[in-house]
């Protein structure tokens, strides 16, 4: 048995300023979420693909030696809830899982929950061209 | 005009088990933070139910400082969605079909978009409700 205690945070912050003869005008644009204290259950994977389509089934184990699995329950809250996965090479790397896909290129990061209705153990994911190198985080909330 | 700007991602989980003389701890991690200058952005939401409907990028309704509608005539190349409520909110890149992603409760769904040429078709949709959300569009320079 393994505790999982995990935190998501996305900051996304911009800017726009024009000056004018008596002031500047700024506008500000944050899209922002924190979530903390999150438990359930979470794996890693990484690895090397081409551009066909590869799927993986998560294959990590906790800290405690259990493989971590995410069955798809057939209600809104099976399988996979949250998918995060970076390009670690400069291509782009795309995911899909279940109905749901991310693209990320070169350190990037792209985030997604799911739905029920696209609940899923597995994810595609493929290079647009070439080889890339990919890092992925799957977390679901559930036992 | 042009923006400066930051998106910060850090995603951070442990996964511990305690042994009688040892706590074994695996650390499990994915960050990004990425700073733009001169970059195109604009904001946009609103309230979206069941029905599919478009979002417009070209143009947005998003005025900048100087008062000039933000246009997008190449696609953005980072795209951000939040959901306000339990509702799940997808929004999905209808022209190149490279993305379709999700928001519900306040979390904030990323991707890139745009990896070939460029199309500028997003549609928004709820799954069994409606719900209040907000897009940012950021196109690096």
């Amino acid at each position: 048995m393994s505790d999982v205690s995990g935190q998501i945070s996305v900051n996304l912050s911009f800017s726009d300023s024009t000056s004018l003869p008596t002031k500047t005008v700024l506008k500000t644009l944050l899209l922002l979420e924190e979530s903390e204290g999150l438990t359930g259950k979470v794996a890693i994977v990484s690895g090397t693909v081409g551009t066909a389509a590869l799927t993986v089934t998560p294959a990590y184990r906790n800290a405690s030696g259990a493989l971590v699995s995410f069955p798809d329950r057939g209600d809104s809250r099976g399988g996979i809830n949250t998918i995060v996965l970076q390009s670690q090479s400069p291509g782009y790397v795309a995911l899909a899982c279940g109905d749901f896909k991310l693209l990320s290129g070169s350190g990037e990061v792209a985030e997604t929950v799911t739905t029920g209705e696209s609940a899923t153990d597995s994810f595609n994911v493929n290079a647009i061209s070439g080889t890339a190198d990919y890092l992925v985080i799957v977390y679901a909330d559930g036992d | 005009m042009s923006a400066t700007g930051s998106i910060d991602i850090r995603v951070d989980f442990s996964d511990s088990t305690a042994r009688q003389t040892k706590l074994l701890s695996k650390l499990l991690s994915i960050n990004e933070l990425s700073e733009f200058t001169g970059a195109t952005v604009a904001v946009t939401g609103g309230t979206v139910g069941t029905a599919s409907a478009s979002v417009s990028i070209e143009p947005t309704d998003y005025r900048n400082a100087s008062g000039e509608i933000v246009s997008f005539a190449t696609a953005p190349t980072r795209i951000g969605l939040r959901a306000d409520g339990a509702v799940p909110v997808t929004l999905t890149d209808t022209d190149l079909g490279e993305f379709k992603i999700a928001s519900r409760s306040g979390s904030v769904a990323v991707t890139r978009w745009g990896s070939s040429s460029p199309g500028n078709g997003l549609t928004i949709q709820a799954a069994g409700g409606t719900n209040t959300y907000t897009i940012l569009l950021v196109r690096d320079s």
